[in-house]
């Protein structure tokens, strides 16, 4: 039936969005500590399960979508899966971006150096989290908490952009290192993009009102 | 900009007693497919029929408007026959009359006392034309419309219809009896017709709804419970009722 397929759907896509946490914060936490096994784990092995899950979830939901002709409620959550997986794909994708550093930053400690940076990830990780958690409860307020939450993650990022560009000018500090924080930033920014997109597409599964752009109100 | 061509107005239909539409208030916009939906009983079959006065048959009593160019088409002293003309009607069952392909299609017209050969000639061809049936049975307009397959015979009774030049055209579940490619072949004429005409359709098949219409109108226990654009109705519902019902919850 339509609605047990949605639903065993729908398991699939918050076990692979639990896959995809774990991923960032193994990411996070390979970078901080210097561990290269891990982030070589990131690079070889889940990465390639995130692309074949992506690509399973997306092949169960043009299945039920072929075969069923949803629409009003069914219709909303199936678009709403398609495109949060796709967003968790490209959220792994930034992972990877993150972990690719570990090799290149010897014993530096990112983390410690920038102290945004921390301010910026734990923003980013409560996104992330709170926007899947709006999604499996259907929890509206939860997912405008989570869009309200996305400016102050540009601040930050902003601000570590700024700071980093002037120290640069001024020739202060090791410019490698300066760029790799600001690569991190600028992924931990994009993923909070990507959550902000995931709390939107809530919004519409629940409502059936696009909130992207502003476009209409809630 | 559309245009509306029916108004429903506070309309009331009985069957003795029983109150089968209650307080009806629509508008049939020109040149759309309007699609009727609701479970079995409802009153949508009741309702198309309103508006071409076919529940007269079965000693309806209504009250309320339907407002047909400027008319209301429940007064008293309306002209029925030329009514069923301006608004014709396509059943469920293909219903060709016993006759050639020929002389189903030119039927209204010589009831209505027209014997120019050329003018009917020519109205039975481009209804036929119309309804693309044409090239497929050109060469026997006088055998048997009873020969034709039953997409062809639902076909054949669209160009009947179409041979007096309605205004209006309403189907009664139209495909229902027909097999996937004839009702993409129905399907895909009602969506050129409209261009000429304003269709009303009732439909058991949610999704032919959404494929179709232009607007949905859903009915439930003789009530309208939602009535409004089809691509809206179909996303995003203002109802529960009419989101369980499209989502096969029940009915």
């Amino acid at each position: 039936m339509l609605k047990d397929r949605i639903e065993s759907l729908k398991k699939e896509l918050i076990d692979y969005s639990l896959f995809i946490q774990k991923m960032f914060e193994d990411s996070i936490f390979s970078l901080k500590n210097h561990d290269l096994k891990l982030s070589e784990k990131i690079l070889k092995e889940m990465e390639d399960f995130a692309n074949r899950k992506e690509v399973e979830i997306e092949n169960e939901c043009v299945s039920i979508i072929a075969t069923n002709q949803p629409v009003a409620s069914d219709l909303r959550t199936l678009f709403t899966i398609l495109k949060i997986n796709n967003d968790l794909e490209r959220i792994g994708d930034h992972c990877v971006n993150i972990s690719s550093r570990v090799d290149s930053l010897k014993s530096e400690k990112i983390f410690e150096r920038n102290k945004d940076l921390e301010k910026i990830y734990i923003v980013v990780k409560r996104m992330f989290e709170d926007s899947i958690k709006s999604f499996v409860n259907g929890d509206i307020n939860l997912a405008k908490e989570v869009l309200e939450e996305d400016d102050n993650v540009d601040m930050l990022r902003d601000k570590i952009v700024k700071e980093i560009i002037s120290g640069i000018n001024k020739c202060e500090g090791d410019s490698f290192l300066e760029i790799v924080i600001m690569d991190v930033a600028r992924n931990l920014e994009r993923i909070a993009d990507l959550s902000t997109n995931i709390a939107e597409d809530t919004i519409f599964m629940i409502t059936g009102k696009s909130v992207k752009h502003h476009f209409e109100k809630i | 900009m559309v245009k509306e061509k029916i108004k429903v107005e506070n309309f009331n239909l009985y069957f003795k007693d029983k109150k089968v539409l209650n307080n009806i208030n629509l508008s049939i916009f020109e040149n759309k497919v309007t699609a009727i939906i609701g479970p079995s009983g409802c009153g949508k079959s009741t309702l198309i029929r309103s508006f071409n006065r076919m529940n007269d048959f079965y000693n309806a009593k209504v009250d309320g408007k339907i407002i047909f160019d400027g008319i209301n088409i429940n007064d008293r002293n309306i002209d029925l026959s030329n009514l069923r003309t301006k608004i014709g009607m396509v059943f469920q069952k293909p219903n060709p009359f016993p006759f050639s392909i020929y002389d189903n299609v030119a039927f209204g017209l010589k009831v209505k006392g027209i014997n120019d050969k050329s003018f009917i000639d020519e109205k039975v061809v481009k209804s036929l034309k119309d309804v693309w049936l044409y090239d497929e049975i050109k060469d026997r307009l006088f055998d048997s419309a009873m020969s034709l397959s039953g997409g062809q015979q639902q076909r054949l009774c669209i160009a009947r219809a179409l041979a007096n030049d309605p205004e209006v055209l309403l189907l009664d579940e139209p495909t229902s009896a027909l097999d996937p490619k004839s009702t993409q072949k129905i399907e895909e004429l009602l969506e050129v017709l409209k261009k000429k005409l304003t269709i009303i359709i009732v439909t058991h098949n949610i999704a032919q709804a959404g494929r179709i219409s232009d607007y949905t109108l859903f009915i439930y226990l003789g009530e309208i419970v939602e009535f409004g654009e089809t691509k809206k109705m179909f996303t995003a519902p203002e109802n529960k009722k009419t989101e369980e019902y499209i989502t096969g919850i029940f009915g």
